[in-house]
């Protein structure tokens, strides 16, 4: 519950002046000669235990009297699924999930994830209301709102499943925003649903505020309702990994771990982690006398092995099971090849020194083609094409859709002329992955990691 | 009138107004001289009572001698006799009459009563008495009907003051054992006292044959009980005093007086009193109209 004039709750010690009136009373009487005294004398040994309650029970009315007076004035608005039971069913709701992996965590208690509880309260809470409300999802990776039939349905929906990222709570209020100026919704309320992470919920932005404007200026009745999940872990040690890098000039073949191991509370104890590399495991003790340890490893890589692998770094199960384990893989340099297909020669030149300056150094390589040669590429080699030339292009004239362009380096492509496509000159292939993870110049091998982790 | 001037609980205009009226007895009542009231015994008057054999020894000029023409016995026409009254006004003199809640105490207003009725009863030719009694004071004047006896009255009413408990059962049962004959006796009091030894003494009262009338003063404050804030009480006839919140026990307190003047009521219904219940607010003016008037009418009050 909270209060639109708080201030006002300073009068709440008025409600004790019923009591501070009679105890006053109590004290301050006068005397008065008395002639009936037979009945007085009667009437206080026969009736004084009734009416002495219930003179109390009016004390007791009084104060309530002043009580829910004060109450009032401080304009209490009440939240939680009270508020929303006495407010009726709203014509929209739009709920807000956050699907962070700290959402994860799991309730010994309930023997759920935070994520779970809070679908099944939300299925009970639109329980009396479905057939009357519209429901919409904003989750928390696409925030793009998704009309849903009910909340009950959302424990079998991809769309609130578990994930390891982060969450950009204004983003889905702004997301939430648009939606209803978009659509002009009635009556609706917001549920959130989220542990308060301040990292989702980013209470330094500016956004807050601007948001808070837009949504007291709706001309439709807009009322937020959090689901705060904010119960700490009581115990919870996460492991991340920071890099594993592969040294190739020592001997024998070594694979450097930097792991970032954080916990809530320290942990003073001593407790196991199991880092696994190629199939064999070996065991770590370790002690956390402070909230994070860098902890940095040298696992010796078997000779004979191929030249890549894998590991993982797992930790004791604990309240939040999705940060105790990552993953890394290791393996050889893959020279990042690159295809200039151009109809120029002197902006071929120029493209091609610009993706490879020095050919065969640096893991890198170019090769120019001209644009009837494309087909001949090898796509799933290519790390980056660029093509400067007008598109390939369908029979009937349209652009070829056959034609993958990456998104993560985007084709450099300049049509000077517009020229008809004659024939079909698809372009088929897949362009080859480039490796995830960190790249860093001057180094002979490259280690590519995955963590399992995500940001929460 | 020169002595009803001077006192302060006599008004000459009210006794101006009341003396219209006359203090009837309910029953025959045996007085000393011939009066306005029937008389227990055959007298007289010209209002003709029975017929009666003769007995040797009868005055013959009562003798119906139609009817001996008629039967050829002797038969005797008597009449009723008119007498006086004798009454005897029993004034309570105990503290509690003193209690004043702003407008008079029962006390005056009973000093009101009883000189305005002893003035009406000697004016009508009755013999009227004066009884104080009270912790401490007593006063017992007989009934006599001359003016001077009047005054004597009024001096007494005068300097009598309230104080003490109240012995009021011990009195009327005295006072009903020491009146020989048939009287009016009327009781001015709060009757603040049990209720059935105060009936016992009532019922002494009428079984000795005496015209018994009660004016039960209240005051309206004891009536109502109307305080807002706690109050000491101090008992007035004695020290005992208790703290308490009014509005605690203000509907237990009227149960109580309810359920105590109901039982009065009823008692001395039984019994034959002539009970008046009278708050000392009223005007005493209208009070003993409606008694004279009622006592006219051969009446009890309801």
């Amino acid at each position: 519950m909270t209060f639109l004039n708080p201030i006002l709750l300073w009068g709440l010690p008025a409600a004790l002046l019923p009591v501070a009136i009679h105890l006053l009373n109590r004290l301050r009487f006068r005397s008065v000669k008395w002639a009936a005294m037979m009945f007085l004398i009667s009437a206080t040994r026969s009736s004084t235990r009734r009416a002495r309650l219930r003179h109390y029970l009016i004390l007791l009315c009084r104060v309530l009297v002043i009580l829910f007076l004060v109450l009032a004035l401080s304009r209490p608005t009440i939240g939680g699924w009270l508020g929303g039971t006495m407010a009726g069913a709203p014509d929209t709701v739009i709920i807000l999930l956050d699907r962070s992996a700290s959402m994860e965590a799991t309730d010994l208690r309930r023997q759920c994830s935070k994520r779970e509880h809070a679908l099944r309260l939300f299925a009970q809470a639109a329980a009396e209301s479905a057939a009357t409300s519209r429901f919409v999802l904003i989750e928390s990776v696409l925030r793009t709102p998704h009309e849903i039939a009910t909340p009950a349905v959302l424990a079998g929906l991809a769309l609130a499943s578990a994930t390891d990222t982060a969450a950009d709570i204004p983003a889905m209020f702004q997301a939430a925003l648009d939606y209803l100026i978009r659509n002009k919704t009635g009556r609706t309320e917001l549920w959130v649903a989220s542990d308060l992470q301040a990292s989702n919920w980013l209470p330094q932005r500016r956004d807050w505020l601007q948001l808070g404007a837009q949504l007291a200026a709706l001309p439709q009745d807009v009322r937020v309702r959090l689901l705060a999940l904010s119960d700490g872990y009581q115990h919870n040690v996460a492991v991340g990994l920071q890099h594993a890098q592969r040294r190739v000039g020592a001997t024998p073949q070594t694979l450097g771990l930097a792991l970032d191991i954080s916990s809530a509370v320290p942990r003073p104890d001593v407790f196991p982690m199991i880092i696994t590399l190629d199939g064999t495991r070996s065991q770590v003790d370790l002690t956390l006398n402070t909230p994070t340890l860098h902890y940095q490893r040298n696992l010796e890589l078997l000779a004979g092995k191929p030249a890549g692998g894998w590991g993982k770094v797992e930790l004791p199960a604990d309240d939040n099971l999705r940060d105790n384990s990552c993953y890394f893989v290791y393996g050889d340099d893959v020279p990042l090849a690159a295809v200039v297909v151009s109809d120029t020669p002197a902006v071929a030149r120029y493209l091609r020194l610009a993706a490879s300056p020095v050919s065969g150094r640096f893991g890198r390589a170019c090769e120019v083609l001209a644009p009837r040669e494309a087909a001949t590429m090898a796509w799933q080699e290519l790390a980056l094409l660029i093509w400067q030339a007008p598109p390939p292009c369908r029979r009937d004239g349209a652009g070829d859709p056959d034609v993958r362009h990456r998104r993560w380096h985007g084709p450099l492509s300049s049509s000077r002329e517009k020229r008809p496509c004659r024939g079909r000159r698809a372009v088929r292939g897949r362009a080859a992955r480039p490796p995830v993870g960190r790249h860093r110049h001057g180094q002979h091998r490259q280690a590519v990691s995955r963590t399992g982790m995500g940001s929460t | 009138m020169a002595y009803v001037d001077s006192r302060a609980f006599l008004d000459a205009a009210v006794l101006a107004r009341l003396s219209r009226l006359a203090l009837s007895a309910r029953g025959p009542m045996n007085g000393s001289v011939t009066g306005i009231h029937k008389s227990a015994t055959r007298g007289s008057s010209v209002e003709f009572a029975e017929y009666r054999k003769y007995v040797p020894g009868d005055d013959i000029k009562h003798v119906d001698w139609q009817v001996y023409a008629r039967t050829d016995r002797f038969y005797m026409k008597e009449f009723e006799a008119d007498t006086n009254l004798r009454c005897t006004i029993v004034l309570d003199c105990s503290a509690s009459m003193s209690f004043d809640a702003g407008h008079g105490s029962k006390f005056d207003y009973a000093r009101r009563l009883a000189a305005t009725l002893a003035y009406l009863l000697v004016h009508q030719g009755d013999s009227v008495g004066l009884l104080c009694f009270g912790d401490g004071t007593h006063h017992d004047i007989p009934p006599r009907h001359t003016p001077s006896h009047l005054k004597h009255i009024f001096d007494t009413l005068s300097d009598v003051t309230p104080g003490g408990k109240t012995e009021m059962v011990q009195t009327i049962h005295d006072l009903a054992e020491r009146i020989q004959q048939r009287a009016l006796v009327i009781v001015l009091s709060d009757c603040f006292t049990e209720i059935p030894p105060l009936l016992d003494c009532f019922q002494h009262m009428r079984f000795r044959k005496h015209d018994l009338a009660v004016f039960h003063l209240l005051d309206r404050q004891e009536l109502n009980f109307d305080f807002d804030r706690p109050i000491r009480f101090v008992d007035i006839e004695g020290s005992f005093n208790m703290i308490t919140d009014p509005s605690i026990i203000q509907s237990g307190y009227r149960k109580e007086l309810d359920r105590y003047l109901e039982g009065l009521k009823l008692g001395c219904r039984e019994f034959g009193v002539d009970y008046r219940r009278v708050v000392t607010d009223t005007d005493y003016e209208k009070v003993l109209a409606a008694f004279l008037l009622q006592r006219m009418g051969g009446g009890l009050s309801r």
